[in-house]
């Protein structure tokens, strides 16, 4: 689906620290503030990189999967006091590692703290078409999410018809719901209906 | 009139074992020149010396001393006062690509941190270890170790009116590798209080325990602390020495061949945090080692 993506793409070799993290992602800083509740992919690219450390991840990666989670569970939050601190941004973090070693990194640092995050494997200037998930994902979650991604989108109420799961409508919403704060997955209201959509249609599991 | 005869000087080590006994010795003003009791002295000692000498600096004339001492050629201190002059941190390295014995690097604004300079001074420091026989995995891991301690200082020290105290310092000697980061601001207790989940925090000791076991941060809602998480992570299996001193407490850790050790100890108040790291090779007992250039 089209999605607005920030890149970031950190030019060192080694990216260490939260210092250097906050210097790097200070220059999306202007473009986060410029969504306006527009939801967007940030996309940590870190192709230049052989080597990062869990600081530098929590910094940028973490930092954004929290803000983005504060915004759907505290939109009204009230204003924070450092630059850095967690803050209602509508962001979907994303990574691309096309080094193992720190791909490994990444996923060892999201697994530690039991959360999941995508690696873009393929995409264009306005789609990621193609992502694997790194960290830790509960097995029934991963179970829908790869179902949403068979279907394209859907409500709760579409895929507990289109499922052979005997699991209610009230429990995929749940599910669903816990994908969209993973940020793992959008959602549009349709009605009195929210959609859900996977962020690329093609998902691989980590391994 | 009647000249203070000064007090016969004991001479000992000037390592972390002795460390509090050091600072105990400069703040009671007893015993000067301090230095003259100097029997030896490792990396750890010297910084943890010098952070004494700095946040002590206008009552105590220890500073004066080292800068004596470096005057009349002492490398130890010339070295690090050096590099605690210069304007411009790891100015004084020439090839920048040669490991060494003993190097210091100043943090004192946030530029620092993130400068190319820093990165050569961690990969130098990766590839004496690497010279004196240490793994190539273990050497980078300590190179990241450093860089994370220093990150610290810049994240949770605090600043004077002269930007940040922090200056990291190795020695890489007699199948011995070194390292250790101090800083003279605010200590751990200081930084963790800032946050709601740990302002219940009433001691140093405490505040060192929250950040060895439970890896707690100063980030409100952002979970577990990554630095010495990384710390623990690179060293605790290996044949390695951990302090942290922070205020007035400090916590010893050691994984020496076949033994783990540790202990929380009382320490003579210094403002500020110290991390020190003593690394033995292979079958040698992890100890500080001597600094003999």
């Amino acid at each position: 689906m089209n999605m607005r993506i920030i890149e970031l793409r950190p030019s060192r070799p080694h990216l260490h620290g939260a210092t250097l993290a906050q210097e790097d992602l200070s220059t999306a800083l202007s473009s986060f503030s410029a969504l306006n509740g527009d939801s967007a992919v940030f996309l940590l690219n870190l192709s230049n990189a052989t080597s990062v450390t869990g600081s530098y991840l929590r910094a940028t990666l973490h930092w954004a999967l929290l803000c983005g989670q504060a915004a759907v569970s505290q939109p009204a939050h009230p204003p924070s006091h450092g630059q850095w601190s967690v803050k209602p941004l509508p962001l979907f973090p994303m990574v691309v590692a096309p080094s193992a070693v720190v791909a490994e990194e990444v996923h060892d640092f999201f697994g530690a703290r039991n959360l999941p995050l995508l690696q873009a494997l393929k995409w264009t200037k306005s789609e990621i078409t193609s992502v694997r998930l790194v960290g830790v994902l509960d097995s029934f979650l991963l179970g829908t999410l790869l179902k949403l991604a068979r279907f394209g989108e859907a409500t709760a109420g579409e895929l507990a018809d289109k499922s052979k799961e005997e699991i209610t409508p009230n429990a995929w919403s749940n599910r669903l719901a816990a994908l969209f704060m993973l940020r793992l997955v959008t959602r549009n209201r349709v009605g009195k209906f929210w959609k859900y959509a996977p962020i690329a249609k093609e998902i691989q599991s980590w391994g | 009139m009647l000249s203070r005869k000064a007090a016969p000087v004991k001479r000992f080590i000037l390592n972390t074992q002795n460390a509090d006994a050091w600072r105990r010795l400069v703040l009671s003003g007893k015993v000067t020149p301090v230095l003259d009791g100097c029997a030896g002295i490792t990396l750890a000692g010297a910084l943890e010396l010098f952070a004494t000498a700095l946040a002590h600096r206008d009552s105590c004339g220890l500073f004066s001393e080292i800068h004596q001492a470096s005057a009349r050629g002492h490398s130890l201190w010339r070295a690090l006062l050096t590099e605690w002059c210069a304007q411009a941190p790891g100015e004084t390295a020439t090839d920048i690509h040669r490991g060494r014995q003993l190097e210091f690097f100043r943090l004192r604004t946030m530029k620092d941190k993130n400068s190319l300079n820093l990165s050569y001074f961690e990969q130098r420091f990766s590839s004496s270890m690497k010279q004196e026989g240490f793994p190539p995995i273990f050497s980078n891991a300590l190179g990241k170790v450093i860089d994370e301690m220093a990150d610290n200082v810049i994240q949770h020290s605090g600043t004077t009116d002269d930007g940040f105290t922090g200056i990291a310092g190795y020695h890489v000697q007699n199948n011995c590798a070194a390292f250790a980061v101090t800083d003279v601001v605010a200590g751990l207790l200081a930084t963790l209080r800032t946050s709601p989940r740990w302002s219940g925090l009433t001691t140093s000791r405490a505040a060192i325990r929250a950040i060895a076991i439970h890896h707690a941060s100063s980030r409100q809602d952002q979970g577990d602390g990554e630095g010495f998480k990384q710390l623990f992570k690179s060293l605790i299996d290996h044949n390695s020495l951990i302090r942290i001193r922070t205020d007035d407490a400090a916590l010893t850790v050691g994984n020496s061949l076949n033994e783990r050790e540790g202990g929380e100890v009382a320490s003579p108040l210094l403002r500020g945090v110290q991390i020190s790291i003593a690394c033995g090779l292979r079958d040698c007992r992890a100890q500080e080692s001597e600094i003999t250039i």
